[in-house]
This record gives structure tokens, C-alpha cells and sequence, in this order.
């Protein structure tokens, strides 16, 4: 398995190559053929050898080089591969390449081109420096390094205000994420005197209660900033001034992501506390449905999805509060093929009506872009759990498994998956079917998109009508890395308190195999109701956009409270800004000027004038010649040896 | 605390000393046109000398390298007694690099050249004397020879306040090395009174056995001089003010090497002169060093002056150095002086943008700025790795400091470290706004600025000769922090040794 460290360091010579030679000598488009072969080259590794730990279900543990070390404990840049960071890393870099294509038109007569490419490279290197992670350590540092990449991303059309803005908004959220991401890694190091996940976990007996939950929690806070968490979620929606294919990759499909991974990964320490399960349970939870209600109201065509994200990833978040670790792992997977595809769908919509992103202006785009219309019609269907697409298989067993373990969080995540089927259709009505609005101008010009861009879309659309039936396959794959029974590294009393921890999800009966799944859906009331519910958010979101039976504008005068509060995001962002950003720049200006120069210089410089009126002869110092100064400075010497040598 | 010492075959750490004096005297009788070429050779051959130590002194076993004592004044006890260990070490390679950076910088300079040139060998000089001196009276002779130069530099070719900037750090540091002064005489005395000895030897001083009471005076005093120097919160005013008006090279040195001396007088002076008061003060030192790190971080963002929002940033980050120290175990002091180091590229690297800027922008006003990136791409790619080894980025030299000294404190105060550890939060803060501010945000503009951006020149080669060693050095203190480690680690465990007995 020694290849496997070609993984993360193809991306990285990509990087390095158009990093340094992308504007001189490769330009378009043959920066973004290296970051394609770059990250190509990773993905055909880690698919090998995610086949080989398929077949094996071993683990491989691969020291690198020491880092740095900490008393007696080294920390190694290494590499872990087991089916949860093979599964992880197949999805960043399979996705990844997609992606990588799809840019390649998308980005075409860009100026900046090589830079993206570069950019996008260094992202992948870092995502893949945390998948692959075998300690905390270096989980940090790609975790604070696709951090970076986000934020160069974010702000990649730097010269538009919005944003440079939101690049500097999502890098100071997610570091107050990674403060107490950080001060848990510190803890843990404390604790137990290694970073290491698999020393970690075999320690765990041996921790207190408290301060495991500790740890959890605070590592979790790094996760609720990175994969935008209610409470520090106010950056992903920003995040879409962003070029899409970021915005697919980046803040859809890998590195929101890393949040669900962290947890999953670290599965044996959220389980040994039940307080950090429940609070994973209600953030998800809470994320799920409120991001779903802020999605149903805007009508930016990028933000739609991009709360659509943040509800998905509270989907994840809820599975693994649950217990269901496997089962949240298999969203992500099935999330990251369909958002991708929703996301790519979006961006090739903009190419073709050059960069409107409010859906009211757009309509019967299906007549234009069928390619996109379709692939995006398979995203929406797989995102609202329509069998057979995937999403059906994987978020539906997350609402029937809460249904089992409590209600009240059953019934958010069921009314949330209702809302999320009624955003998303609302979207495609109104930008693919409905009447026409487009603007003439743009009418004229608007043009299906290039192959580039349509086989990725293609691609990952068939992934999103096949990948559900793999269901079973991905549950036994996962088993040694997230089932304790089956988990080869944990000793035999981590094991029991692992299994402990997730007692919560025993009665959970969920057919692994994906034909019963959906037979079971069918004829159980829970599985039918879900059901229902999705098909009567699309049905709603048809009579209304479609038909238009029912006009949106008089339900919005209805509810008018309800309305502002979802269109005004429930106001996290209004009073973020006020405290955090105003409130916190206008004190410090207040107290510089109170602190700084009122107090300390009032009285430095008050005593100085004191001293100053006394030896007025002092004035000498001001005369401003260079000869006055050398003079001053040899009597200056002079007087000092004169001392030294009378005390001689 | 006894100390093993490997003399020096050959006199390298007087002839380091000497190299810039001469040059300097040299350069006196000199024409101006000489005086660039002579003095970037000149911190070239010291750069080449320091370096060869770091790579033949012997971190294995902690023994002061490179020993040189010759007795000078008998009857007193005063020697010429120069040597060093890793934390000397370190502290005189990174002073022999910024003054390279600095010289080869300094090459626009137009104003006064030769004078120019002289005060920066000068002090050059001192401050590598500060490091390596072992003998108090000459440390102190250092300690207050660099002040002139650097009172000079500011002074005449500074910007337009310059006098009360350069007034307000001479009087201010000065008043702090009298009460150093002071401290170090007072133990001259006890030790003659009690031991009958007359030593001004640092190995002598270090064994006293003070009284607890004696040692909370002299700790205080010497104290009272070091976080002048640091500077520490609320001594630090003088600090925004100096560099402000120093001209870049000038706050390449202020920020790179002469913050560095404050600190690297807790570590060598007070810690092991004074391990029971050093203990006695941990919780004032941890107070001080967590608004360090908060306070200024508030008054950085508050700035729109570049220089001042760096000045302040640089406050902030001695905070990391000193609860690393004062968590008196291993971790923290590793962390500390790992931070001096990345503190002193970081922040070179950081003023020398903001001198950059102003050369080509003639403003240091972040409110006259914006959208500089478009047009000076490298400079922008290493300005934002600048940055972002600043905001402490793992993978860049800020991170390891600042990680191993948040890991110290923890093991001592989880509070201290919980609210040290929010300055990843307001330390990005300041440091991505400056960026922003300076570099993105380009729709603010007048179009016609936009239009004078669009003339503007992206790095020479001597700008870019003098950013890229700073650069590089961040990436290598960063992804290998290993080698750091092994180096410093006999040094940092001796300095405990009257604290984790060994």
C-alpha cells in the first residue's frame, strides 16, 4: 500500500507546477489539463486502493515523516487507510476530477484561469491531508488549509466587493470553529498524550466521563464551523460569490463535508458520551430543519442550494446523533454525487444566460438546455428522496432510523424533508419550466453548454440514479471502520464502550439491502408518510409555480411574520453583524482611543512633558542636524565610559 | 545550575561582532557610492559566519559554544566573555538574516547614505552582542549602544513626527534599562556582600540562592526593563508610535530583532536568576500576556495606518512568547522561542510589504488603498503567505510557536490557554482585514485610481531578493518545525532546570 501517498501529493505538484509556471508558460487551457491529470492521477490510486481494502477489509497505518515532536509523542505526517477514510477520499477525488472537467469550460477566457487551477489543486491536496489523516494533528492542518482554499476561493473575483467580503467573512467564522476545534485537540493531547485517533480510542477507558465529552464537544464546534452548522453557518450562503465549480466541490460536496467525517471518524469518542451524541443530535437536527425553512424563500438560484447543503449536512449530523454512523456516512456520499450534480446544473445555467442568479428572472430554460434541465431534474429528484434515486436510500433510512429512537427528532427531519422537496422543485419550476421571463436579450443568446461541461453533469447524474442500490455494499464496506463489533483496531474494552455509547440505535431495524429497503418504505406507515410528504412538496411547489393556482405573493401576506423570518434568515446574520462585526470594530476603536491613547500615552507623555519642562535645555535635540545628533551621540558614549571609568 | 562549555578553537563570535564595527569605520573614509555594496557584503559574510554555527554547533548536550573569555577588569570582575547556546544562537542567525534583508532593502534608500548605512552596522553589531554576551557589563553595553543607532534611524530618516516618535523610544527604553541596571548591580553588590565575590559573570550571578523577598525586587526591576523592550501591555505605546515613523528597514529591525531582546531577557535573565519569583509572578505574567494577545488584537483591527496595525500585531504576538515562557515546562518554552523566531520573519516579511506599498502608492493609509491584488500579483501571493503565517496557519512558521506555547499553558492554566487560543480568531481578524482592506475591495476605488493601479509595477528583483529568504524560512520553520525542536531542546531544558529538576 506504499502508492497510497501518491494520494495526496499529485494535487500538490500540480498546485506547485501552475503555481509557478501557470501565468508565464501554461495559461489555458493546459493549467487545467495538469490539474485534471493531477487530481485524476489521485482519484485511479485511491479508487485502487479503495478496492483493495474492499476486498481485504484490512487497515494500513503509513508514517510519512515526523512532523514534530512533543515530549515523548511524535507527531507524524502519515496516513490511514481504512473504509472510511478509503470511502472519503474516493468521494473527494472522484468528484474532485468531475469537477476538474466541468471547469475547464466553465472557467474558459477567464483571465485568471491558472490561478483557479492552482487554487482548486492546493484544495484538493489539503482535503486529502485531512481524509487521510491518522492524528489530529495533521486533520488540522488540512482542515484549517481547505479553510485557506476556501477563502482564496471565495474571494477568487477579489476586485468585487461581495466577495472579498465573503471570503473574509467565511475565513473568520470557520476559525472560531477551529478555536475550539484546536483547544480539544489540546485537551486531548493533555488527556492522553498523543494525537493519534487509533492510541486515542484505545485509551478512552481510561478518560474521565467529563472530559471526553469535553473533547467531543469541542471538536465538534470545529465541525459545526467548517460544514456550517446553525450558529456559525452565516458564511456558506456568502460562500456562493465563489465561482461555481467552487461552489460544487468546496461548499457542497467534500469540504462542508469534512465536519460529518471528523465525527464519523472519530466515532469511538462521540460514542463514550451520550451528552456529545444529543448535542450533535439537536445541532443536526435544528441545521436540518431551519436551513430548509431560510431555503424556501430566496431566490438566488446558488443560495437555494447552498442552504439546501447546510440542511443535508444536518441530516448527517442528525444520523450520526442517532448512532447511525454508517448511515450518515452514506448520505454524505450519495449528497456529494447529487449536490455536485445540482450545483454543476446550476453553473451551466449561468454560462448560458450569462450570470443571472435570481430564479424569478429565468423560465422554460428546459426549452434551451435540455442536457442541464434533465441532469438538474435527476439532482432535484434524488435531493427530495424519490426512489430510486440515491438520495431516497440514504437520507430516508436517517427519518425512519430517528422514528425509532425520538420523535420530536423525527418529526423535524421528516417536516424538513417535506420543505426540502418544495424548495428544490420550486427552483426547477420556476428556472426550467413556468412561463417565459427571461430577459429578450439573454434569450437570444442562450445555448446549451459545451461537452465539458455536459458529460460531468451526465456522469454524476447516472451516479445519482445508481448509487442507492449499492446500499448494502457501502453498510458492509463501512462495518470494520464504524461498527465496534467489527472494528480491528479498538481493544476489546473500548469496543464495549463504544458499543455502549451507540445502544441508542439497537432497535433500529433498517434493511441494509437496498430492494428491501424500498419494500419496506412502502409498506411501513413511517416509510409511507415520508414518502408522501416529498411528493406533496413537489406537488405544492407544481401547483404553485407551475400551475399557478395559488399565488406565492398572497401567501407571503399571510404568513407575513413567519415569511419575514425565514426571508431574513432568522436574523443570525443581522445580529452577527451588528455584535460581532460592528459592534466588535466600533470597541476596539473606542477602546483604542480611550485605552490606548487616552490613559497609557495621557500619562507616558504627560510625565514626559513633565520632565521635558524641567530640562528645557533639551531643546538641543530638536534642531534637526546630523552633525548635532553624531556629537550628541559621542558625548553621549563619552559621559557613559567617563561614568564606567570613574567607578573603576 | 551548572554549564558546560566547549571553547572556541577560533574567536567566530568577536570576529561576528567586529565584522560590522569595521565596516562601518571603513565605510566612514569611504564615498557614499561604496557604502550599499560594503554593507550588504559586509551582513552577507555575518549571515555566512552565523550560519555555519547553526550547523556545527552541538545540540546533543546544552554546553555554551563557541566560548571566549578574556579577563578585562580583574579587580571588579569584569570579563569579555561571549558565547552561545541554541537560543542565543537562533536569535543571532535571525539578526543576521534581517539585517541582510534590511541591507539588500535598504538599496533605494537616497537620503544621508552613508550615515545610513553606518547606524545599521552599528547596531548590527550591538545587538548581536546582546545575544552573545555572558558578562553583564558588556550585555548592558550592548543593550544600550543599540539604542542609539536605532534612535538615529528613526529620527532622521523616518517620517514626519519622527522626533517625538524616536524621542518617546528613547526615553522609554531607556527608562526601562535603568531599572536593568539597577537589578544587575544590586545582585553585583549582594553577591560581594554575602559570597565575597566580584563577578559580573552571568554563570556567577546565576547561582546566587537569593532570598525570596531579594528576588521579587530584582525580578521586578529587570522585569520593569524587559517588557518595555517587549514591549508588554501597558508598556507597549511606544512601540505603534516607532513604527509608525521608522522607514522600513528601520521596523524590520524594531520588529525582527529588537522585541526579540525584551523576551529573550525573561528567558535567559529572569527565569533562571529567579525561578521562585518567576514562579511567584506566573499568574501576573499569564494575565499580561492573555490581554497582550486580546487587547492589542482590538487595537490592531482598530488601525488604519498599516504600520501601526502590524506595530500592534507584533504586541500581540510577543503575548504568545511570554505565557509560553512563564508555563516554565518545556512545551511552552519551546513554543516561545519558536514564536521569537517566526515572529521575527513574519513580521519583517509584513513590514516590508507595507513599505512596498508605500513606494509605490506614496500612503499608508488602508483607507487610500484597495484592489492591489489585480495588479501586482507576486507581490500579492506572498504578502497573503505572509499573512497567513501571521494568522498562524499550520504548514507556516506562526502555527508551531504559537501551538506548543498554547499546549505549555494549558498544562497550566486552561483559562490562560482557552482565551490565548482566541487569537486565531482576532488575530485572522486583524490580519485578513489589512489584507482585504489593502489588497482586495477594489469597487471603492475612483476610477481614476484604479487607472494609476494599472502603471503600477509589480516586485523588482531586490524587493523580491529580500522577501523571498523570509518567505522560505516561514515555509521551513513550518512543515519541518522538527529540526527547531532538536535544536532548541537541551537549551530550553536547561533553562527550566531549577523548574522540572533536569
Amino acid at each position: 500500500m506504499e502508492y497510497l501517498w501518491i494520494i495526496p501529493f499529485s494535487p500538490l505538484v500540480a498546485f506547485i507546477i501552475i503555481g509557478l509556471f501557470g501565468y508565464k508558460f501554461l495559461r489555458e487551457p493546459l493549467s487545467g489539463i495538469i490539474a485534471v491529470v493531477g487530481v485524476a492521477i489521485s482519484a485511479v490510486a485511491s479508487i485502487i486502493g479503495f478496492l483493495q481494502v474492499a476486498s481485504t477489509g484490512g487497515y494500513y497505518n503509513l508514517k510519512l515523516f515526523t512532523w514534530m515532536p512533543i515530549g515523548d509523542y511524535e507527531i507524524a505526517v502519515s496516513i490511514l487507510w481504512d473504509p472510511l477514510s478509503a470511502l472519503m477520499t474516493c468521494v473527494v477525488t472522484v468528484i474532485s476530477t468531475f469537477i476538474f472537467i466541468f471547469a475547464t469550460g466553465y472557467m474558459k477566457n477567464e483571465p485568471s484561469y491558472p490561478r483557479f487551477f492552482a487554487y482548486l489543486s492546493l484544495f484538493v491536496f489539503m482535503m486529502l491531508m485531512l481524509t487521510l489523516s491518522d492524528n489530529l494533528m495533521q486533520l488540522f492542518f488540512g482542515w484549517e488549509g481547505v479553510g485557506l482554499a476556501s477563502y482564496l476561493l471565495i474571494g477568487f473575483y477579489h476586485h468585487k466587493s461581495s466577495a472579498a467580503d465573503a471570503a473574509f467573512e467565511s475565513f473568520i467564522t470557520n476559525r472560531v470553529g477551529d478555536w475550539l476545534f484546536l483547544t480539544g485537540a489540546i485537551l486531548t493531547l493533555a488527556t492522553f498524550g498523543t494525537l493519534d485517533y487509533l492510541d486515542i480510542f484505545n485509551k478512552l477507558p481510561e478518560a474521565e466521563y467529563w472530559v471526553i465529552t469535553a473533547i467531543a464537544l469541542l471538536l465538534f464546534g470545529g465541525a459545526v464551523g467548517k460544514s456550517a452548522q446553525l450558529g456559525l453557518h452565516i458564511w456558506l450562503p456568502n460562500a456562493m460569490e465563489g465561482p461555481t465549480p467552487v461552489s460544487a466541490l468546496i461548499h457542497a460536496a467534500t469540504m462542508v463535508a469534512a465536519g460529518v467525517y471528523m465525527v464519523a471518524r472519530l466515532m469511538p469518542i462521540f460514542a463514550s458520551s451520550d451528552i456529545a451524541l444529543d448535542v450533535v443530535l439537536f445541532v443536526g437536527t435544528a441545521s436540518a430543519f431551519i436551513a430548509a425553512t431560510m431555503g424556501l424563500v430566496q431566490n438566488d438560484i446558488k443560495r437555494i442550494i447552498a442552504y439546501s447543503t447546510m440542511s443535508q449536512l444536518g441530516y448527517m449530523f442528525a444520523a450520526e446523533g442517532l448512532g447511525l454512523f454508517k448511515e450518515g456516512m452514506f448520505h454524505l456520499t450519495s449528497h456529494a454525487v447529487f449536490k455536485a450534480l445540482l450545483f454543476l446544473a446550476a453553473g451551466s445555467v449561468l454560462i448560458g444566460i450569462h450570470h443571472i442568479l435570481n430564479i424569478q428572472r429565468m423560465g422554460q430554460l428546459r426549452k434551451y438546455m435540455p442536457i442541464t434541465a434533465l441532469t438538474f431534474l435527476i439532482g432535484a429528484l434524488a435531493l427530495a428522496g424519490i426512489p430510486p434515486f440515491a438520495g431516497f436510500f440514504s437520507k430516508d433510512p436517517i427519518i425512519e432510523g430517528a422514528y425509532e429512537i425520538s420523535k420530536a427528532v423525527w418529526f423535524f427531519l421528516w417536516a424538513g424533508a417535506g420543505l426540502t422537496a418544495f424548495y428544490i422543485f420550486r427552483l426547477y419550476f420556476l428556472a426550467f419550466e413556468d412561463g417565459d421571463r427571461l430577459d429578450p436579450h439573454v434569450k437570444s443568446h442562450v445555448h446549451e453548454s459545451p461537452p465539458s461541461m455536459t458529460v460531468p453533469l451526465i456522469v454524476l447524474a447516472t451516479g445519482a440514479v445508481f448509487l442507492g442500490f449499492f446500499k448494502e455494499f457501502f453498510s458492509n464496506f463501512l462495518r470494520p471502520s464504524l461498527d465496534p463489533a467489527y472494528m480491528p483496531f479498538l481493544s476489546e474494552e473500548t469496543k464495549r464502550l463504544v458499543e455502549e455509547g451507540l445502544s441508542r440505535a439497537h432497535h433500529v431495524h433498517l434493511a441494509d439491502d437496498a430492494i428491501h429497503f424500498l419494500i419496506h418504505s412502502l409498506t411501513s406507515p413511517v416509510g409511507i408518510l415520508a414518502l408522501l410528504t416529498a411528493i406533496g412538496g413537489i406537488f405544492a411547489a407544481w401547483v404553485i409555480y407551475q400551475l399557478r393556482k395559488i399565488d406565492a405573493r398572497e401567501i407571503a401576506r399571510t404568513f407575513k411574520p413567519i415569511y419575514l423570518l425565514f426571508y431574513n434568515r432568522w436574523y443570525f446574520d443581522f445580529v452577527y453583524y451588528a455584535t460581532f462585526v460592528y459592534g466588535y470594530y466600533k470597541f476596539s476603536r473606542i477602546l483604542w482611543f480611550i485605552g490606548d491613547k487616552v490613559i497609557i500615552d495621557g500619562i507616558v507623555d504627560g510625565s514626559a512633558k513633565g520632565s521635558m519642562v524641567a530640562g528645557d535645555g533639551l531643546r538641543l535635540f530638536h534642531s534637526g542636524k546630523i552633525g548635532a545628533y553624531i556629537t550628541q551621540m559621542a558625548i553621549g558614549i563619552l559621559i557613559f565610559l567617563g561614568i564606567f571609568l570613574l567607578l573603576v | 545550575m551548572t554549564v558546560e562549555f566547549i571553547n572556541a578553537t577560533f574567536p567566530l563570535i568577536t570576529i561576528t561582532i567586529l565584522i560590522p564595527i569595521v565596516a562601518a569605520g571603513i565605510l566612514f573614509f569611504m564615498s557614499e557610492k561604496h557604502a550599499k555594496p560594503v554593507s550588504i557584503i559586509t551582513s552577507l559574510v555575518v549571515f555566512v559566519i552565523t550560519t555555519y554555527m547553526l550547523f556545527v554547533y552541538d545540540y546533543n548536550t546544552y554546553a555554551i559554544q563557541f566560548y571566549e573569555k578574556y579577563t578585562w577588569i580583574p579587580f571588579l570582575g569584569i570579563s569579555y566573555e561571549v558565547g552561545v547556546d541554541a537560543l542565543s544562537l537562533t536569535m543571532v542567525w535571525l539578526t543576521a538574516v534581517s539585517f541582510l534583508v534590511a541591507f539588500i532593502w535598504s538599496t533605494n534608500i537616497e537620503k544621508r547614505i552613508k550615515e545610513y548605512f553606518i547606524a545599521f552596522l552599528i547596531l548590527e553589531a550591538a545587538c548581536i552582542g546582546v545575544f552573545v554576551s555572558w558578562d553583564m557589563v558588556w550585555f548592558y553595553i550592548f543593550w544600550e549602544a543599540m539604542l542609539i543607532p536605532m534612535f538615529l534611524i528613526i529620527g532622521v530618516w523616518g517620517y514626519a513626527e519622527r522626533i517625538y516618535a524616536a524621542t518617546k523610544f528613547f526615553i522609554y527604553t531607556f527608562f526601562g534599562s535603568l531599572f536593568l541596571l539597577i537589578g544587575v548591580i544590586g545582585m553585583y553588590i549582594y553577591q560581594y556582600v554575602e559570597k565575597g565575590v566580584l563577578s559580573t559573570s552571568y554563570f556567577d550571578l546565576v547561582n546566587l540562592g537569593l532570598p525570596f523577598k531579594l528576588e521579587i525586587i530584582f525580578f521586578l526591576l529587570l522585569a520593569l526593563g524587559f517588557a518595555i523592550k517587549v514591549p508588554m501591555w501597558p508598556f507597549h505605546t511606544w512601540l505603534p508610535a516607532a513604527h509608525v515613523q521608522a522607514p522600513t528597514a528601520g521596523s524590520v529591525i524594531l520588529a525582527a530583532v529588537l522585541l526579540k531582546m525584551g523576551t529573550y531577557g525573561f528567558v535567559r535573565f529572569s527565569l533562571p536568576w529567579f525561578p521562585e519569583a518567576s514562579k511567584y509572578f506566573v499568574p501576573v505574567m499569564f494575565t499580561l500576556g492573555v490581554i497582550a494577545i486580546i487587547y492589542t488584537a482590538m487595537m490592531a483591527i482598530a488601525q488604519t495606518h498599516i504600520k501601526r496595525l502590524i506595530a500592534y500585531s507584533s504586541v500581540s504576538h510577543m503575548g504568545f512568547v511570554t505565557i509560553g515562557t512563564f508555563a516554565l515546562n518545556m512545551e511552552g518554552m519551546n513554543g516561545a522561542i519558536i514564536t521569537m523566531l517566526s515572529h521575527g520573519f513574519t513580521s519583517a516579511a509584513l513590514f516590508l510589504a507595507a513599505g512596498f506599498i508605500y513606494e509605490r502608492v506614496h500612503s499608508y493609509d488602508i483607507k487610500d488603498l484597495g484592489g492591489l491584488a489585480r495588479f501586482m500579483p507576486v507581490f500579492a501571493t506572498l504578502f497573503m503567505i505572509s499573512a497567513m503565517a501571521s494568522a498562524g496557519l499550520p504548514g507556516l512558521s506562526g502555527f508551531v510557536g504559537e501551538f506548543l506555547a498554547l499546549y505549555g499553558t494549558f498544562k497550566v492554566s486552561v483559562l490562560t490557554a482557552v482565551l490565548a487560543g482566541l487569537s486565531l480568531v482576532v488575530g485572522a481578524g486583524y490580519t485578513l482585514w489589512l489584507y482585504h482592506k489593502a489588497m482586495f475591495k477594489e469597487s471603492e476605488l475612483p476610477p481614476e485610481k484604479i487607472e494609476k493601479w494599472e502603471k503600477l509595477k509589480d516586485m523588482n528583483t531586490v524587493e523580491l531578493l529580500s522577501f523571498l529568504p523570509l518567505v522560505i524560512m516561514m515555509f521551513v520553520i513550518g512543515l519541518y518545525p522538527k529540526w527547531w525542536i532538536e535544536l532548541i531542546q537541551t537549551t530550553s531544558a536547561a533553562i527550566l532546570s531549577k523548574f522540572i529538576g533536569g
